[in-house]
């Protein structure tokens, strides 16, 4: 028996696989998954109900889903016993691209003092228009994009002391 | 007749279609991003244009044109958004010998200058908002800053398609919010004049398709109903209106013909209206193209709009009269956008890994997409439509709830579960929504919803515990599907 947390959004299950039966939060499900023959296509077979189901790696035992209009993201987990990690929550005074796109203006200065809500940054991504404001009040310590730069989500703009 | 289209997605390729069956020759233009996309797959010729940005390629007016010169076409069809709505290309267009499909040039400037469009349409006798009609070049007036009454909206007056578009609850707010739609404005628009405008409060936005000859003949084509917005972007439209009294339909249908003949309208066009809850009603303004949304149109007037523009355009007159029109059942559209719930919805990027589309009876998808697609932040995040028809309204929600199940779109989040949801609100089944109403909507879980959550953290379990056992080197990096891991196994046996 292998157990595997999977969490979806703000939901956790608990799945425990053995080799013909699986539980789900302590319950008991006879499911096979059968890969189809195109990339990523599955079907999960549980006694008459064959749900088909598009699934995609993402790398770091995160999956894209996608079934029956639903798009989800699933982490997997094995338990091996040990405290499972959190995820890292994101530096309270770092203000990220929440979006890949292009940076139209930097209202700010190195030095400068924000109110937390401040706008700091505008983001444009698919012709909408993005005010970054500041997570947190505080003394503007550095400025990573220039206006016109190009960011990927996740990217660092600006540092709040 | 040869066609440029000046665009891309699934318009450029919706246009295209229209073009094929009436035996016109079509050319496509793309930008570096485009090379493969699917309009320049399905047009008889492509053109190369530029640079993946829009203000390198498909807003660069000189390019578009040279484009449509270079392939020798006859006409250039804009689509929506990108130069449709420039009157200065309409016009670059005509004094090149080519047809501008849409209205003159001298019409989309009218209506491009909200403020003179508001200006007309009360010279043709239309209801309009009170307001001051002042342009803010720069400072705000100060005779006018004491006029203001809250809420208020700041409006681009080149806008269009709800950008450079803001909302100010207060004094307080107000500066702050100018800026930012001068900011939008600016970029989207390349001008940041801005006017006010009050609030409707409770409103509902209804429009009404026109087309005209240009020699004052106007036909209206019946309404659209587009309340369904969020960030001022409509997101579900139909036809007819639910809950439109007959009384009411044909006052706003007799508003629309007026400002038509006073434009001396030529090709298709919209006239935009907000009702409030006491059954007034306000021009706010005309889109002189073709509207995202027409599809809904067409499913219940019979009428292939784009063909009769294309038609209209090469000089044929139309093929039927006002007492032809009539609408019959109900239609309701959906725009799927790559957007991701778990990042407050915002714009989502990515590969396209997988795609089935919906199908069957009552069913439209007007869609550009394809298995390895790039979604860019480049372009509109709008990535494809899916459209129904059916006999009565519940049928077709019925019927939507169904097609947005079959769609399946792998390796990109977008709205389709947030629209499945919407259409299932009481609000929405009922007709009763007003474009307020996304601001509050809160989604609620349902217990099938649950189930197949389950089902799916139970399937993410299983590809992992199997990707594990198969062998114990793989890592959820690797691209090598299960498959050839099996005969890989195998070979080493």
């Amino acid at each position: 028996m292998t157990l595997y947390y999977v969490n979806i959004g703000s939901n956790e299950y608990k799945i425990e696989i053995s080799k013909n039966i699986s539980k789900i939060n302590g319950e008991t499900i006879q499911a096979a998954l059968i890969e189809l023959g195109e990339r990523g296509l599955f079907l999960l077979k549980n006694a008459n109900i064959k749900r088909e189901l598009h699934m995609q790696s993402q790398g770091n035992n995160q999956y894209v889903m996608t079934a029956n209009g639903k798009y989800v993201v699933a982490r997997v987990e094995k338990s091996n016993g040990l405290a499972r990690r959190k995820t890292n929550k994101a530096a309270a005074g770092e203000l990220r691209a929440p979006i890949s796109g292009i940076v139209v203006s930097v209202n700010v200065q190195v030095g400068d003092t924000v109110a937390e809500g401040d706008v700091v940054v505008v983001l444009e991504s698919m012709k909408m228009q993005m005010l970054m404001r500041a997570p947190v009040g505080g003394v503007i310590a550095s400025i990573q994009v220039k206006p016109g730069a190009q960011l990927s989500k996740g990217d660092l703009l600006v540092k709040i002391e | 007749m040869k066609v440029l289209v000046a665009n891309r997605g699934e318009i450029a390729i919706r246009i295209m279609r229209a073009c094929r069956e009436l035996g016109f020759e079509s050319v496509a233009i793309y930008s570096d991003a485009d090379q493969e996309s699917l309009h320049t797959r399905y047009a008889d010729e492509s053109i190369h244009i530029g640079a993946t940005p829009a203000s390198e390629s498909y807003l660069n007016a000189e390019k578009v044109l040279q484009a449509a010169i270079d392939s020798e076409a006859d006409a250039v069809h804009p689509g929506y958004g990108f130069l449709s709505e420039n009157a200065a290309f309409a016009q670059s267009v005509e004094d090149a010998g080519m047809i501008f499909i849409g209205p003159l040039p001298h019409t989309i400037s009218l209506t491009g200058d909200k403020l003179a469009a508001r200006r007309i349409a009360r010279e043709a006798g239309l209801p309009v908002l009170p307001g001051p009609d002042e342009a803010i070049i720069d400072e705000m007036p100060a005779a006018l800053l004491k006029k203001v009454t809250y809420p208020v909206l700041i409006k681009a007056v080149s806008g269009g398609g709800g950008r450079g578009i803001r909302l100010a609850h207060n004094a307080a707010e107000l500066d702050e919010m100018v800026q930012a739609a001068r900011q939008e404005a600016l970029a989207s628009f390349g001008d940041d004049t801005v006017y006010l405008e009050p609030l409707v409060q409770q409103a509902r936005h209804i429009e009404i398709q026109i087309i005209g000859d240009g020699h004052s003949r106007i036909l209206t084509i019946g309404e659209r109903e587009c309340s369904i917005q969020r960030r001022r972007q409509k997101l579900i439209e139909e036809a007819p209106a639910p809950s439109l009294s007959p009384s009411m339909r044909e006052k706003l249908y007799t508003a629309a013909r007026d400002l038509g003949i006073a434009l001396n309208y030529r090709s298709l066009g919209t006239v935009e209206f907000l009702l409030d809850e006491n059954g007034a009603f306000y021009f706010i303004e005309v889109n002189p193209r073709i509207q995202v949304e027409h599809p809904v149109t067409e499913m219940v007037t019979g009428i292939d709009l784009v063909s009769a523009q294309l038609r209209l355009a090469a000089g044929q007159p139309f093929k039927y009269s006002q007492d032809d029109i009539k609408m019959r059942g109900s239609a309701i559209e959906a725009r799927i956008i790559a957007e991701d719930p778990e990042n407050g919805f915002l714009p989502a990027t990515g590969e396209i890994t997988y795609l089935k589309e919906a199908g069957g009876p009552g069913v439209r998808v007007d869609s550009a997409l394809y298995t390895g697609m790039q979604i860019t932040s480049d372009y509109d995040s709008m990535i494809a439509k899916l459209i129904v028809w059916a006999e009565e309204r519940q049928t077709t929600i019925a019927r939507l709830r169904r097609a947005l199940c079959e769609y399946q779109i792998g390796g990109v989040p977008t709205d389709i579960d947030f629209i499945i949801q919407i259409i299932d609100s009481d609000s929405f089944v009922q007709g009763s929504a007003n474009t307020t109403y996304l601001e509050t909507f809160h989604p609620s879980v349902t217990e099938g919803d649950e189930n197949l959550e389950k089902e799916l953290a139970l399937a993410a379990a299983l590809l992992e515990h199997q990707s594990r056992s198969t062998t114990p080197t793989i890592d959820g990096n690797s691209k090598t599907s299960h498959w050839q891991y099996k005969s890989w196994t195998e070979q080493m046996r």
